[in-house]
């Protein structure tokens, strides 16, 4: 952190390529960076906002070959239903259950042959104690072979699968990091080598070692600040395409892409996290090899 | 030759107020100390033959010394010692009151800035202009920046540089470059000045005119060493002279024409400012090489 409270010395020449490939390597790590972080938390926004919806709601299917009595039996539910405190029940058209079919089967192929279930949406007031049984309990005299789905099975695997990919873009956000760090080790190590001769000069003139780290720090800190501004500019350009991919492709069958405010956040402090990065990576590995001369 | 280096009293330089009027003035009683000490030091570079055998040597503040010898003999391995390039394989070294070998490494920088040094190859930053050269040690010592541009830009003037404070050193000539490294050297206002041949690279007016250089910061009570091979020199001003030969010291005593400040100029054409004199510096160097 003496970087940025130090005047630089200016004692490292700066190369008419400004740090080499150095830059563009931490960009990239960057990009990579941005990709994970932004699939980690808006996977986790958006298996969090399913999770909101679904847990105060049930789903009673009626499946008859007569779609009539089908109907009927889902009409009757709903009355039962609907006599259960702080719950209500929807049937939904025919119109509704069709578009629910249209992410699989594809815009206009759901034909009107097809036999459809009935539907009943069931939602409950936030605070009902209403359990899948309940609900079963109830419209079991009226539709004993109608399907009572909590989705809790299926929200559970969703949830499984969003904290493995969390987890896996956690590792691979500590990878990036790491190699970052190893990177920029080695970028200041062949940097110290091909400037020996000038630190031996800052030495003998009565340079400390942290003075000659912080020169490092601060030309790093510049690199870091580089590749993460460009890192960041092509995540954001990635993902203002990928985002209105993912929304042509089908909203029902891809989350909606939302990236939440922490999200954000994390996302524009990318380059100050570059820059501390090289920075410190930059000042420790001087430190460390100035100890072994006199 | 780029401008005229007769001494003219660098205002920054004989300020009085600004040197240290005794070179140990914080440690107790040091002004009537040794600069530096050295007692039985030997030398070797790894695991190789030492370079430096039994040296036992002592100099006093604002003495003026030459150290002289042939090739090989081991002048520029003790000049490393003294300016803390390298410690001894063995032996102590006292330098302003501090043991050498015991010393931690952290320590060094603050003797470093004590010490000003002239190398051969001058060893400027050539990515740096003449004035940034100069700055350096004060920067790194921490001064403020319009201090600094003011005192580089004075002793850069004196030593007739003026003109090319923003040159940068592949454009100067050997000359030049070695007047901006004597600049560096003396920008702190070093207690010992060390110089590995400084005339080595310039002609005969400009060593000449060096070397008044030199003798003047000496007179200002800055303890100074060159190192030279020039004979010329030797004879030309009259202070004690260190040699050494085979890693050893062979003492030659200082001339009879060596006067009360230790160091004196035989038959100069360079014509000399009044020079400033400082009380109680320029004492004659007492070496003593307890070995021979």
């Amino acid at each position: 952190m003496i970087a940025f409270f130090r005047r630089p010395l200016n004692f490292l020449p700066e190369t008419r390529d400004s740090g080499g490939i150095l830059p563009w390597v931490i960009a990239v790590m960057m990009y990579l960076c941005a990709l994970g972080l932004v699939a980690a938390l808006s996977l986790n926004a958006g298996v969090k906002s399913w999770g909101a919806n679904l847990d105060r709601r049930i789903s009673v299917q009626i499946v008859d070959v007569d779609r009539d009595l089908a109907i009927e039996k889902a009409k009757q539910v709903v009355a039962v239903v609907g006599q259960l405190q702080r719950v209500r029940a929807r049937l939904l058209s025919d119109v509704e259950v069709r578009a629910l079919l249209e992410p699989w089967l594809g815009v206009g192929n759901v034909s009107e042959d097809l036999p459809i279930p009935a539907i009943v949406d069931v939602i409950f007031d936030p605070g009902a104690e209403i359990t899948r049984d309940d609900i079963e309990l109830a419209v079991i005299n009226v539709a004993p072979d109608a399907r009572v789905d909590d989705h809790q099975q299926w929200l559970a695997q969703l949830r499984d699968f969003a904290h493995l990919i969390e987890a896996l873009a956690t590792l691979i956000l500590f990878l990036v990091v790491m190699t970052t760090v190893a990177i920029v080790t080695f970028g200041t190590r062949a940097r110290l080598a091909a400037h020996q001769a000038m630190i031996d000069i800052l030495h003998l003139i009565g340079a400390e070692d942290h003075i000659i780290a912080d020169e490092f720090g601060y030309r790093f800190m510049v690199y870091g600040v580089r590749g993460g501004v460009i890192g960041l500019v092509a995540a954001l350009v990635t993902l203002f395409f990928l985002g209105r991919i993912a929304a042509s492709v089908g909203s029902g069958l891809l989350p909606e892409f939302q990236l939440p405010l922490a999200g954000m956040i994390l996302l524009g402090l990318l380059p100050i996290a570059a820059a501390l990065i090289t920075m410190l990576t930059a000042r420790f590995t001087v430190l460390s090899q100035l100890k072994t001369t006199i | 030759m780029g401008g005229d280096i007769a001494v003219r009293g660098s205002r920054y330089l004989t300020d009085k107020s600004q040197w240290r009027s005794c070179p140990l003035q914080n440690e107790p009683g040091s002004c009537m100390s040794n600069l530096v000490k050295f007692e039985n030091v030997g030398m070797r570079y790894g695991v190789g033959p030492e370079v430096l055998r039994d040296i036992n040597l002592t100099l006093e503040p604002a003495s003026f010394h030459f150290l002289t010898g042939p090739s090989g003999a081991g002048k520029t391995s003790l000049l490393k010692l003294l300016y803390l390039a390298e410690r001894p394989s063995r032996g102590l070294i006292n330098l302003f009151g501090k043991d050498i070998v015991s010393l931690p490494r952290k320590a060094l920088p603050t003797l470093r800035r004590r010490i000003g040094v002239v190398f051969q190859d001058f060893r400027l930053l050539d990515h740096l202009t003449a004035l940034e050269n100069v700055a350096l040690p004060l920067r790194i010592a921490g001064a403020k920046e319009h201090q600094v541009s003011e005192h580089v830009k004075e002793l850069l003037s004196w030593v007739g540089l003026e003109d090319r404070i923003d040159a940068k050193p592949p454009t100067l000539s050997g000359g030049e470059k070695q007047r901006v490294a004597i600049a560096r050297a003396v920008i702190g206002r070093p207690d010992l000045l060390l110089a590995d041949e400084p005339t080595g690279n310039v002609d005969p007016e400009m060593s000449e005119r060096l070397m008044h250089l030199f003798v003047e910061l000496n007179k200002l009570g800055t303890t100074t060493i060159i190192a030279t091979h020039d004979i010329a020199l030797l004879d030309r001003i009259k202070a004690n002279v260190i040699r050494i030969e085979k890693g050893r010291l062979i003492t030659k005593p200082p001339s009879a024409l060596a006067g009360s400040q230790g160091v004196e100029v035989v038959g100069s054409s360079i014509e000399m400012d009044a020079p400033p004199t400082i009380s109680g510096s320029g004492a004659i160097a007492a070496v003593r090489t307890d070995n021979d």
